[in-house]
C-alpha cells in the first residue's frame, strides 16, 4: 500500500460500520443485518507537527473516525499507518509502540477521569502500564513536570486532588497531562473545550498550541465549532454522513469553500461583527447514516443538485493547490461557471 | 416607559454549603419590541435572573429584594393567581435544554395546546388548530401536530418549544440558550427564525447565552453578567466594537471568531469565582489585569458613562468614596 | 446506626458464648424438661432437658456463620460473574444471562428443599444450597453497573494507554462498583440467614449444629407450641428478626452514604 513517508498518520479507506440491533424476531425472519455507516471510506494524512481539524455536525462520523484511528473501535475495513507501520494489521504485542506514541483527549472533563483516582494516579497510569520509569521518585518527578507543563501549579496542591475537587478546565488539564506523559507523537483531541466555560477555553487551546510548538506533536482536532477550528488547525477536512466532502488549508477553506455543504456550513456560523450578509440556505436536516442517500450523500439538500449527483458518488479530487473536494460540480471544470451562477441563489423551501 | 424594568434584584439560594448569591443586585430594562441579551459564563446569574422574572424560583432559592416592573407593575408584589395570568400570556420562556423539556408521552400538538386551553379556555379542537398555526409560524409542517417528540429532530424540537412560547402571543419572550447544543446549520435556521418572528410579531426578547456571536446576531442591547452582577450594559454594537469594562474586553479578546485577523488570543487568567464567598469589592478584581487596591475594597456601581452605555468599574468611571 | 449496634451486640455474643453460660448446650438433662425460665436456666429447658439459653447463645454462632459464609461466597461469585459478563459481553455474557434467567425461573425454595433432602443434613450442604441460587441477583446488579461504567471515557483513556482488560476491570471498574457491592453484600447476609433459618425450620438442618432455625424446628416438632413453652419459641424467632433487621439497616444506610455521592 502506498503511503506518504512524511505523514505520521496515514488513513486509507477507513470504514466503520455499526450493526443495528434488529431484535430477535427480525433476525429469525432472516432480514439481513442493518448497519449504521458511521465512517464510510475516509482518506487523510497528517504530517508531523500538524494540527489537522476534522469538522462537521453531529452524526457525521468525526468522533468515530478519531476513535477508529486510535483503535478504540476496531475498523470494519481500511488501514491506518503510524510512522509507516500498518497498525490495523498488528496484534496486541505489536501495538505497544503505537499505544505509547498516540493518545487521546476526550470531550467531557467530567467523565474522562476515574472519580476514584487522584491526579497523581491518573497521570501515572500510562507510565505504570508501560513500565516506563524505574523508580518511584523518577515517576513523581515526571508527574510534577507534567503538571507544570499544563499549568496546574503549585504542583503539590494539585497532585493529590480528586476529580470532584477540580473545575472542568482543571480536569481537562489533568487529562492533557495524562495524554502527554509518555511523550506521544500524535494526539486525538475530541471536542476538548466544548464542555468547558467560555473564559477557560482559550487557556486550554493555547496550551495545545504550545505543546505542538514545543514538542512537535501532531493533532487530530475534532470539533463542530468552525471558529475554534480556524484558531487551531493548519488544515481541515469537512465531514458529512461518514465521508469527507472537502479538505484543505484552514483559512483558505473557511474563506473560500467550494463544496455546497461547506459553503452552507461556513455561511451559517454566527458572526461577531455587525455586518449582515446573504447566505445560501439549505433545507432539511441531516439524514440517518443507516441508509444514506444514493450517489452523493448531500444531494437531497443541495441547491446545485444534478442528475449525476443522485446516482454517482463523487470522489475526492484536487482543485487548486491544496484543496480536495468531492463534488460533481468540480469535475471536468464545469465548476467555475456553475458556481458563478449559484452564488446568488437563495433557495428556501 | 420600558416594557420590563428590573431594579436591584437579589436572588439567593440557601444551601448546606452556604448562601449562594446567584443574583446580587441586578438592574436593567428592556424596551417594547427590543431584544436584550444577557451574556456571561455559566453560573453568572443569567438563568436565575430569568427565572426570577418568571417567578419560578423555588426553595432553597428566594428572591430577597428588588423590583421587577412589567408594564409598570411590580411582579414581585403580585399574588400567585395574578402571576399565573401573566405567565405565558404576557411573558413566556424557552428553557435551557428545551429539547429535553418535551414530555415524551404526549403529542406535540397537545403540549403546545395545553397553555391555550388552560389560559384561554379554548376547546381541544381550537387548541389543536391554533397549534397547527403556530407550527407553521415556526417552520414546521402543520400536519405534524400529532407527532410525538421522539419523531422530531433536535432542531424541530427547538422550534416546537418556540411555538409553545408563542402560544398565547406574549409581549416578552425569554430564551435561555436556545442555540447551544444545536448543530451549526440548524443554529442558523433558529437564529433566522427568531429574527423574523421578532420582526413580524414585534415581540420583545431577552436572550440568554454565553456565545457572543449569537448575541451579535440577535440582540440590540446586551448586559454582561459576572458572578451575579452586571458589569457593563450597552448597545451590542458598542459592546463589541468599543467595550469599556476589562472583563468585556477580556471576553472579546478570548473569543475565537471566523472573521478578522487570525491571531493568538489571550485567555482571561484565573477562574470564575465562588458565589458563596465572592471576592470583595469588584467581583472581577482577582482576574483583572488593571486592578487597583480600590477595586479590592469597594464595589463599583453601574454608572452611565455615555448615553445608554453603563459600566461598573472604578478605572473607567472614578467614583466618589462612600 | 441502630443496625450497627444490633450487629455488634450479636457479634459479642458469638465471641463470648462460653463465658455467658455454664451449660453445654448439648448436654441433656441438665434440668427438668420443659421447665420455664429460672435463675438456673434463664430460658428454661427443652424436651430433652437441654438448656435453651445456651442453645440460643451457641446457636448465634451457627446462624451467623452460615449467613456470613454464604453471603461472602454469593458476593464473590456474583461480582466475578457480573464483572466478566458485563465487561466482555458477547457469548460469555449471553451464557451467563440465560443461565441466570433459567435459575430465576426455577422456584427457589422447593428446589432447595429437594436438594437438601437429597444431600442429607449437614451444615455445609446448607451453605451449598444457599449459594447455588444466591449469586444471581448480585451478578445482575453488578453487570448492569459495569455496562454503564464501561462506556466512560476514562476507560477508553486507559485502553489508549495500553491497559489490558484485567487491569481495567480490577483497577478501574471494581473500585467504582464497591459502593454498589457493599450494600448488596450486607443485604445478602440477611437473605442467607433467613434462608438458613427457613431450611432448618423445615427440618433440613444439621442436628449437630443447632442454629436458631433448628431451635424453632425442634420447638415445633417436640410440642413446644402445644405446651405453650414460649421460652423456647420466642427467643430464637426474635433473634433471627433482630439480626435480620440489623443487617438490613446497615445495608440501607450504606446505600444512602455511598450512592448519593455518585449521583452528582
Amino acid at each position: 500500500m502506498n503511503h506518504d513517508e512524511d505523514a505520521i498518520i496515514d488513513v486509507v479507506d477507513l470504514k466503520k460500520y455499526f450493526p443495528v440491533n434488529m431484535g430477535f424476531i427480525s433476525s429469525l425472519l432472516g432480514r439481513g443485518i442493518i448497519y449504521v455507516r458511521a465512517v464510510d471510506g475516509i482518506n487523510l494524512k497528517i504530517r508531523r507537527g500538524e494540527i489537522f481539524g476534522l469538522v462537521g455536525e453531529s452524526g457525521c462520523g468525526k468522533t468515530t473516525t478519531g476513535r477508529s484511528i486510535l483503535l478504540l473501535e476496531k475498523p470494519t475495513s481500511g488501514s491506518v499507518f503510524f510512522n509507516g507501520v500498518d497498525i490495523t494489521s498488528l496484534k496486541k504485542r505489536g501495538l505497544r509502540e503505537f499505544r505509547r506514541g498516540t493518545q487521546m483527549i476526550f470531550q467531557d472533563p467530567y467523565s474522562s477521569l476515574d472519580p476514584r483516582k487522584t491526579a497523581y494516579d491518573v497521570i501515572s497510569e500510562p507510565v505504570n502500564i508501560n513500565k516506563a520509569v524505574h523508580s518511584e521518585s523518577e515517576k513523581k518527578g515526571r508527574i510534577k513536570n507534567m503538571l507544570e507543563v499544563v499549568g496546574l501549579t503549585p504542583t503539590e496542591t494539585f497532585m493529590y486532588k480528586y476529580p470532584h475537587e477540580l473545575s472542568g478546565g482543571q480536569r481537562q488539564r489533568v487529562a492533557v497531562a495524562r495524554a502527554l506523559i509518555l511523550n506521544p507523537q500524535f494526539i486525538v483531541a475530541d471536542e476538548p473545550v466544548s464542555m468547558i466555560d467560555v473564559s477557560m477555553r482559550i487557556g486550554i487551546l493555547n496550551l495545545l498550541l504550545d505543546l505542538r510548538s514545543k514538542f512537535n506533536i501532531s493533532f487530530l482536532f475534532i470539533t463542530h465549532d468552525i471558529a475554534i477550528a480556524r484558531y487551531m488547525c493548519d488544515r481541515i477536512a469537512v465531514m458529512y454522513l461518514g465521508k469527507i466532502v472537502e479538505m484543505g488549508e484552514t483559512e483558505d477553506l473557511i474563506k473560500n469553500p467550494v463544496h455546497p455543504y461547506s459553503m452552507a456550513l461556513m455561511a451559517s456560523v454566527p458572526r461577531l461583527t455587525s455586518k449582515k450578509h446573504d447566505e445560501p440556505q439549505i433545507k432539511g436536516e441531516v439524514p440517518t447514516a443507516i441508509n444514506p442517500p444514493s450517489g452523493c450523500r448531500f444531494h437531497p439538500r443541495c441547491p446545485y443538485v444534478s442528475e449525476r449527483c443522485r446516482s454517482e458518488e463523487p470522489q475526492l479530487i484536487r482543485v487548486g493547490k491544496d484543496r480536495l473536494v468531492a463534488c460533481h460540480l468540480h469535475s471536468r471544470n464545469l465548476s467555475k461557471k456553475k458556481l458563478a451562477m449559484g452564488d446568488n441563489r437563495v433557495l428556501s423551501h | 416607559m420600558p416594557l420590563l424594568e428590573v431594579k436591584d434584584l437579589k436572588t439567593y439560594f440557601y444551601s448546606i454549603h452556604g448562601v449562594v448569591k446567584a443574583v446580587d443586585g441586578i438592574s436593567f430594562h428592556v424596551d417594547r419590541g427590543e431584544s436584550f441579551g444577557l451574556a456571561g459564563e455559566s453560573g453568572s446569574g443569567k438563568t436565575t435572573t430569568a427565572l426570577s422574572i418568571m417567578r419560578l424560583i423555588k426553595p432553597p432559592g428566594r428572591i430577597l429584594s428588588g423590583e421587577i416592573l412589567f408594564d409598570g407593575e411590580n411582579l414581585l408584589e403580585k399574588t400567585v393567581n395574578e402571576i399565573d395570568d401573566i405567565r405565558w400570556k404576557r411573558i413566556s420562556m424557552i428553557f435551557q435544554g428545551a429539547m429535553n423539556a418535551l414530555n415524551p408521552v404526549y403529542r406535540i400538538g397537545d403540549q403546545i395546546g395545553e397553555a391555550i386551553i388552560h389560559h384561554e379556555g379554548a376547546t381541544k379542537e381550537e387548541a389543536i388548530e391554533r397549534s397547527m398555526e403556530l407550527l407553521k409560524t415556526v417552520g414546521i409542517d402543520p400536519s405534524r401536530v400529532n407527532n410525538y417528540p421522539h419523531e422530531f429532530s433536535g432542531g424541530m424540537k427547538q422550534r416546537a418549544m418556540i411555538a409553545m412560547a408563542l402560544a398565547l402571543s406574549p409581549d416578552l419572550v425569554i430564551a435561555d440558550e436556545p442555540t447551544t447544543a444545536l448543530d451549526v446549520i440548524i443554529q442558523r435556521q433558529i437564529i433566522n427564525l427568531m429574527n423574523s418572528l421578532r420582526n413580524d410579531l414585534n415581540i420583545s426578547l431577552i436572550l440568554i447565552t454565553h456565545d457572543l456571536s449569537v448575541i451579535s446576531e440577535l440582540c440590540e442591547r446586551t448586559g454582561i453578567f459576572y458572578a451575579g452582577k452586571l458589569l457593563e450594559v450597552a448597545s451590542t454594537k458598542t459592546l463589541l466594537e468599543s467595550p469599556l469594562h476589562p472583563y468585556t474586553l477580556g471576553l472579546i479578546r478570548a473569543f475565537p471568531s471566523i472573521d478578522g485577523e487570525r491571531r493568538r488570543l489571550k485567555a482571561i487568567g484565573g477562574a470564575p469565582p465562588s458565589l458563596i464567598e465572592p471576592p470583595s469589592g469588584c467581583r472581577f478584581h482577582p482576574r483583572c489585569p488593571r486592578a487597583s487596591p480600590k477595586c479590592a475594597n469597594e464595589e463599583p456601581e453601574l454608572i452611565e458613562v455615555e448615553k445608554g452605555h453603563y459600566v461598573a468599574c472604578h478605572l473607567i468611571c472614578p467614583q466618589e468614596g462612600r | 446506626m441502630v443496625g450497627l449496634i444490633i450487629i455488634l451486640f450479636f457479634m459479642m455474643i458469638v465471641l463470648m458464648a462460653p463465658m455467658l453460660t455454664q451449660w453445654d448446650p448439648y448436654k441433656m438433662n441438665t434440668g427438668p424438661p420443659f421447665s420455664p425460665p429460672s435463675s438456673e436456666h434463664p430460658l428454661g429447658t427443652n424436651d430433652m432437658g437441654q438448656d435453651l439459653f445456651s442453645q440460643l447463645i451457641y446457636g448465634a454462632r451457627i446462624s451467623l456463620m452460615v449467613g456470613l459464609v454464604a453471603a461472602s461466597v454469593n458476593v464473590t461469585v456474583g461480582t466475578m460473574v457480573g464483572l466478566l459478563s458485563g465487561y466482555f459481553g458477547g457469548k460469555l455474557d449471553e451464557f451467563f444471562m440465560r443461565l441466570i434467567d433459567v435459575m430465576i425461573i426455577i422456584p427457589g425454595i422447593p428446589i432447595m428443599v429437594l436438594i437438601a433432602a437429597y444431600l442429607g443434613p449437614s451444615i455445609w450442604n446448607i451453605i451449598f444450597i444457599l449459594v447455588i441460587f444466591g449469586w444471581t441477583s448480585i451478578a445482575r446488579v453488578i453487570r448492569s453497573q459495569v455496562l454503564m461504567i464501561k462506556e466512560y471515557p476514562y476507560i477508553d483513556a486507559s485502553k489508549a494507554a495500553g491497559a489490558g482488560s484485567f487491569r481495567i476491570i480490577f483497577d478501574h471498574i471494581l473500585p467504582n462498583i464497591i459502593s454498589l457491592m457493599l450494600p448488596q453484600a450486607i443485604l445478602s447476609v440477611v437473605g442467607a440467614i433467613l434462608g438458613e433459618a427457613g431450611l432448618s425450620f423445615l427440618g433440613l438442618g444439621d442436628p449437630t449444629h443447632v442454629s436458631w432455625g433448628m431451635l424453632l424446628y425442634y420447638a415445633e416438632a417436640y410440642g413446644a407450641f402445644l405446651r405453650k413453652a414460649w421460652w423456647w419459641i420466642i427467643p430464637p424467632g426474635l433473634c433471627i428478626t433482630l439480626v435480620g433487621l440489623g443487617f438490613t439497616f446497615v445495608g440501607y444506610a450504606l446505600n444512602d452514604i455511598f450512592n448519593p455521592r455518585l449521583r452528582r
